[in-house]
């Protein structure tokens, strides 16, 4: 076999020559590299929708197979019986086990990788859904991990294509895409057995969110569709109580240029034209507002010293869509005036209403190390900033109702900003968060764990998944 | 940027690795994409790099073994594929235990060329791929054994005698 192997490789390698003038050819993709990645960093920062679980590829502390028994939150779902259409062929899902199994048996890298034993490997769901063979299999160990396979219908458990690794939340949801240029989309929504699946359409206001939500109909356990168009809010529920919500499919960007005033709106700060469209663009397309109700305006930027970007200098906007009641959801961003790569931070986004009246505080987006300045964007008359930590009180003068402190990260603080006359202002209940909620502008809005919260609408009759249609622009 | 020491070792060396990334890819559009790839991220690391070719053999088989993770995109190439070369590709279907090599894994096939193509040491296998001797023996015996059951013939098989046996 090794000399037949040899030889077939011999001669086939034989029948290899280059094309011409190899160098010049790899100076130039060099350039185009380090051009294109210039140029996609923001771009591609804004437009990506990070799923509330961790996506554990790439992360520096891998996660690794942990002794011991599964969390009791993810003990529904690792006991419900296997879905999908291949649930039933029991050597189709002992291969995808042994598979699973195999792959991180033979993971050379040091990232984060499911056991190696079959024997601690569950095939949540294994399937076809539309043009795509999909499996879905997770560690039943301490701390377990969830994996996901993509091939095309009939293919054998080793031809499926690895597509996902994060870590196991009591209920699933994950998109499977076959590239850029195509816009179809195979979506998978899997919770334990006997759970609700519901879909919504959102509505942001200057006062927070709103989702009326529908059912989906899921005769077989799960809801699998085949062809997501744009992007959707999910949600998995069992006993009345919200276990899982999560966003699917792809935002698209805005299929007109969003506008915006680079003029910061009570002379908060410095125009940053360039930075401000962008970043408008970007809010447009996770919010998708767009309609003709719809305006946009810069609610502070400027230009900040910014440790770790290519100039020590990056600009900084933060982005409101305006809606019909004079407020909306805000994004802040920041983009290294060199590179223009992009940054933005979980604090930077939220819902607020006008702006002679709204208070923002949030942390600045980094690239080296986290700061503990806090920034505050006040109305324009405010001068003064009371911030209180616990028994401790702290001030920050304000210009135009911008300015900041420094404050220990993981705080909880009470801030409190006046005018001139000493009058207050506004006041703001703030705390610290590192990391996105399943909805970035009012985390609040999608608490999981718990009964649906205030502000959603009751669920109507149940719709086929395929029904599902594009939200409204209202969204 | 450009290097003269990085100019010399692509213009001798591409020959080389190109066959590699074809044996690696099964495609030759795929294996120079795959090279250049490789290249251009070596280029900025050149001055630091012990191993070079052992570097640009990695980068090779992670991309591959990496690709579902990018989307996948029409590959560009500079210059126009020769379409004469591609007649062999015919050839290339009939001949079962290439099809077969291009049904294994990326890191297994990976294994399998460096280890009986290149002749390398498992030790040497290890260092190039970034894995465990232990691996390298686990891949080596694991693929050739998947090749055999591969090219067996079977009851519906429609086998070329060329290639047929061991």
């Amino acid at each position: 076999m090794i000399e037949e192997l040899r030889a077939t490789l011999d001669r086939h390698a034989a029948q290899v020559t280059p094309q011409p003038d190899p160098y010049p050819r790899v100076v130039s993709r060099h350039h185009r590299r380090r051009r294109r990645v210039t140029a996609a960093i923001a771009a591609v920062a804004m437009l990506l929708v990070v799923a509330p679980g961790a996506w554990l590829l790439g992360r520096p502390q891998p996660y690794l197979p942990v002794a011991g028994p599964p969390p009791a939150a993810l003990l529904p779902l690792l006991n419900s019986p296997t879905r999908g259409s291949l649930a039933a062929d029991n050597a189709y899902i002992e291969s995808l086990r042994q598979m699973a199994a195999d792959l991180a048996m033979n993971d050379d890298s040091t990232g984060s990788r499911l056991p190696d034993d079959p024997a601690m490997i569950k095939v949540l769901f294994a399937g076809d859904i539309g043009a795509r063979r999909i499996a879905v299999v997770a560690s039943v160990d301490g701390k377990p991990l969830v994996a996901a396979f993509q091939g095309e219908p009939g293919d054998g458990a080793d031809e499926l294509k690895h597509s996902m690794l994060s870590m196991m939340e009591p209920a699933l949801g994950t998109g499977f895409a076959m590239g850029s240029g195509n816009a179809e989309r195979t979506f998978l929504l899997l919770g334990p057995v006997g759970a609700v699946y519901e879909t919504a359409e959102t509505r942001y206001t200057g006062t927070g969110v709103k989702r009326s939500w529908t059912r989906l109909d899921a005769p077989d356990g799960y809801v699998g569709i085949a062809d997501l168009v744009g992007q959707q809010r999910f949600r998995v529920l069992t006993g009345g109580t919200v276990l899982y919500e999560t966003e699917g499919g792809a935002a698209a960007a805005p299929g007109k240029p969003v506008t915006v005033d680079p003029q910061p709106a009570g002379g908060r700060g410095r125009p940053m034209p360039a930075a401000a469209t962008q970043i408008a663009a970007g809010l447009a397309t996770l919010t998708r507002l767009t309609g003709p109700d719809v305006t946009y305006r810069v609610l502070w930027s400027d230009e900040i010293d910014m440790p770790g970007t290519t100039t020590g200098r990056a600009a900084i906007v933060t982005v409101q869509a305006v809606t019909a009641d004079g407020g909306g959801p805000y994004t802040t961003g920041t983009i290294d005036t060199g590179d223009g790569s992009y940054r933005d931070h979980p604090s930077g986004y939220g819902i607020a209403g006008d702006v002679e009246h709204s208070l923002l505080a949030m942390r600045l987006p980094w690239y080296q190390v986290e700061s503990d300045h806090l920034q505050i964007v006040a109305p324009p008359a405010a001068v003064r900033a009371e911030v209180v930590r616990g028994a401790q009180t702290a001030e920050a003068a304000l210009v135009n109702g911008v300015g900041g402190l420094a404050v220990p990260l993981g705080s909880q603080l009470t801030i409190r900003v006046y005018d001139a006359a000493g009058a207050l202002l506004a006041t703001l209940e703030y705390a610290d968060r590192d990391k996105f909620g399943c909805d970035r502008f009012d985390p609040a809005a999608c608490a999981t764990g718990s009964p649906p919260p205030s502000g959603t609408e009751s669920p109507t009759a149940a719709v086929t998944p395929t029904a599902v249609v594009t939200p409204t622009a209202t969204r | 940027m450009p290097d003269d020491d990085f100019q010399a070792f692509v213009e001798q060396r591409y020959t080389a690795l190109l066959r590699t990334a074809y044996l690696l890819c099964g495609s030759r559009d795929r294996a120079e994409d795959l090279l250049q790839n490789a290249l251009a991220a070596a280029l900025p690391k050149w001055r630091r790099m012990d191993h070079p070719e052992a570097y640009v053999r990695r980068i090779m088989v992670n991309q591959l073994a990496n690709d579902w993770r990018r989307p996948i995109r029409e590959i560009v190439t500079a210059v126009l594929p020769d379409r004469a070369r591609h007649t062999g590709d015919a050839v290339e279907e009939r001949d079962q235990l290439w099809s077969a090599l291009r049904r294994l894994p990326v890191r297994m096939r990976a294994v399998l060329v460096l280890r009986y193509w290149e002749d390398r040491s498992e030790q040497e296998t290890a260092q190039i791929l970034g894995v465990t001797v232990g691996t390298v023996k686990s891949h080596s015996s694991r693929g050739l054994a998947r090749l055999r059951e591969l090219i067996e013939p079977g009851p519906s098989a429609a086998l070329t005698t060329a290639n047929g046996g061991n």
